[in-house]
């Protein structure tokens, strides 16, 4: 046997469901997978019987709910009427992470079969209106005109408040958000090429445009049963208004890709004034990557939170980044960081802003996050589908449980309209002032 | 036994050779009532993968396969190079992640992961490489271990085994089960310290088969927090591993003071 049979583990995988709204909109495998209902029901029950890092499952009598809920999914006729009987069992859970993503076409929603194309902006919910709160540019949504502030009215006739409207009223406000992105960004996408109508208001009148969905740009990313995601690291200095230099260095979602183009900016970024990391829209990724991430900032091995999962408690510490991009030995960046948050930040990147937050290595900036932290895996389905399913519960250094609360900015920056028409960006000025204030 | 074809190692084998039958009674090779001796159990795996003359002969392997973790459905490469007394290499190749790598150059004790970045480590988790490391792991030398006991005969993996303790000089213990029928290693369950603080995992081996003239277990899976990740060798080299191989990578030569 000697040394060959003793290989070592590889470094969990630690995948964020709350990727579930960019996985919703990613291409998906168009493989048409026998029902399995009662064998891919039992499946899911027991993996997240055997893994929930609660053995009391949040106070829920699971072995009751698969004797309400079995029966059904052995008589679910169609994968929509499994996934229902699902996701109606997840949802007994009360918690983010228990997600399951469809392996063909998702029938219960309005999921395209091809999603691999976007319009090229993003929208926020404010207050009752859906405003578009970036542009990018080159898109269909640039040559059409589209700009920041705008309402979106309607979606392909489909008025917004309309369904909007489909949402409970009950439903607390962070997660109304989260729904209400999910469902927009469902519909904007569609095939590559093709175009979706919409309408907005631009403050003044509404314009209607037909906007090109574009191929989704980004260095593609495919981890296991997860869909392909899109990489995008870009990074820019910005002058404050004392002159200051801040390097501002933005990025999608937390995938390998991210890690070396983040570097190159931090090695670019060494002498400035002060670093923005802007995670607004970055619905989490691979929670290993905290700690590689946040060592470009401390120079020992804190903590920035702690995964407590059934059998175990697995600290997330830093990685003090000691050597730069081409081999030689640097200290990590000493000056002020800053973060900026939304209501459309998740998982990994909340354990990231909440645990720098915690230690004191960095301010927070913007709007509350979504308060959704487990750590979760995810684990094919006898269907084919794939369940992402919470194994941990994320504590950051402070104590502070990230789960339906988010990460509360130290300074809460408000969306708005009047902001985000006027081209202005709220949260990154007022990131840019208190590096000022450092006087660094 | 290495004492006899490594010079430099042949006093300390030696001695070890002579203690063992006294040690085998008490404290440091115990048995329950009934029970085969921790060492016999060991000596026995030896044998059936092809001997300790064979093992002893080795200077260094290198091998090639897969890694998985099917819930996840990852699959990706594995290579692993291991040269006497205590040098190896592991790359693991995983699509859209890329290498995580891990080693030990008898000194140094790093790994490199594109989720976290060059590691050096020290303290607890840089003993306990160098304990892994050892060449010669499989022999159980009495030397690394302050006692063996053999706990009681049980099931693992669905077969009858042997249960044996394992108490590593300088801390910490291993547990693991040796095939009643075979006699071969069937798995472990062993905690080690690591960034993220201990983790414990089970390991088991089957499929052995043989690479050259020893047994080698084709399957590898181990159990980390409620999630499997197989391996499966597909190729085992001996004696052709070039030594630059373990050279500390650059980024890894920057980190050491």
């Amino acid at each position: 046997m000697t040394r060959t049979a003793r290989l070592r583990t590889v470094t969990a995988l630690a995948g964020a469901a709350a990727l579930a709204a960019a996985i919703a909109a990613a291409p998906r495998a168009q493989a048409q997978q026998d029902l399995k209902g009662s064998e891919t029901f039992d499946a899911a029950w027991r993996i997240i019987r055997d893994s929930h890092f609660d053995p009391s499952m949040n106070g829920v009598d699971w072995v009751a709910v698969k004797a309400e809920l079995g029966p059904r999914a052995a008589r679910a006729r169609t994968d929509s009427e499994l996934r229902d009987v699902i996701r109606d069992m997840l949802g007994r859970l009360g918690l983010s992470h228990f997600a399951l993503i469809p392996s063909g076409r998702d029938t219960s929603g309005a999921a395209p079969a091809d999603a691999s194309g976007d319009p090229g902006f993003d929208v926020r919910l404010v207050g009752s209106e859906l405003l578009v709160t970036h542009v990018d540019s080159p898109s269909g949504a640039a040559s059409a005109g589209v700009r920041p502030g705008w309402r979106l009215v309607s979606l392909d006739a489909m008025p917004v408040f309309e369904l909007m409207s489909r949402l409970p009223d009950s439903m607390p406000d962070r997660l109304r958000q989260v729904e209400v992105w999910r469902m927009i960004e469902t519909r904007l996408r569609g095939p590559q090429g093709s175009q979706t109508s919409l309408m907005f208001d631009d403050g003044q009148r509404d314009i209607g445009v037909a906007v090109e969905r574009r191929p989704e740009p980004g260095q593609p990313a495919t981890v296991g049963n997860l869909p392909t995601m899109y990489v995008r690291v870009e990074s820019e200095v910005r002058r404050t208004e004392r002159g200051a230099t801040a390097g501002v260095i933005r990025f999608n979602v937390w995938m390998p890709g991210v890690d070396p183009l983040f570097q190159q900016a931090i090695d670019r970024f060494r002498s400035t004034n002060g670093i923005v990391i802007d995670l607004r829209g970055n619905p989490g990724g691979l929670a290993a990557m905290i700690m590689g991430i946040s060592g470009h900032f401390l120079t020992e091995r804190k903590p920035l939170g702690t995964m407590k999962t059934r059998d175990a408690e697995l600290r997330f510490a830093a990685n003090p980044r000691l050597v730069n991009a081409a081999g030689q030995r640097v200290e990590p960046y000493a000056g002020p960081v800053a973060i900026l948050v939304d209501s459309m930040t998740g998982s990994a990147s909340e354990c990231f802003a909440g645990g720098m937050q915690a230690i004191g290595r960095a301010r927070v900036f913007g709007q509350t996050s979504m308060g959704q932290a487990l750590p979760a895996f995810f684990d094919k389905l006898p269907n084919g589908d794939v369940l992402i399913h919470a194994t941990g519960d994320f504590v950051t250094a402070d104590g502070t449980r990230l789960e339906g609360r988010g990460v509360v900015p130290d300074e809460p920056v408000a969306l708005s309209r009047a902001d985000l028409l006027a081209g202005r960006d709220g949260t990154l000025e007022a990131a840019l002032r208190w590096i000022d204030r450092q006087g660094r | 036994m290495r004492r006899n074809l490594q010079p430099g190692f042949a006093l300390p084998l030696a001695l070890v050779l002579a203690i063992t039958p006294l040690a085998a009674r008490a404290p440091f090779d115990q048995a329950a009532a009934g029970l085969p001796s921790a060492r016999s159990i060991i000596d026995r795996h030896v044998k059936e993968i092809g001997g300790r003359e064979a093992v002893l002969a080795l200077t260094s392997t290198h091998a090639t396969g897969t890694v998985s973790l099917p819930a996840a459905g990852l699959t990706g490469k594995l290579e692993a190079f291991h040269a006497k007394p205590n040098k190896f290499l592991q790359r693991m190749t995983l699509p859209g992640i890329g290498d995580i790598e891990e080693g030990f150059d008898g000194t140094v004790g790093w790994s490199i992961s594109p989720l976290t970045g060059p590691t050096l480590l020290d303290g607890r988790q840089l003993e306990q490489r160098k304990f892994d490391a050892d060449f010669f792991e499989d022999l159980k030398s009495n030397e690394r271990y302050e006692s063996m006991t053999t706990v009681e005969k049980t099931t693992f993996d669905g077969r009858s085994v042997y249960k044996v303790q394992l108490v590593r000089k300088g801390g910490g213990e291993d547990i693991e089960f040796y095939d009643a029928t075979t006699g071969l290693k069937a798995g472990a369950i062993t905690t080690r310290d690591s960034p993220m603080g201990p983790m414990q995992g089970t390991t088991s081996w089957s499929d052995y088969k043989k690479f050259g003239g020893l047994l080698q277990p084709v399957t590898t899976k181990v159990s980390v927090m409620s999630t499997e990740m197989v391996m499966a060798i597909t190729s085992v080299e001996y004696g052709k591993v070039d030594p630059t191989m373990f050279a500390v990578p650059a980024q890894i030569k920057a980190l050491v003071k």
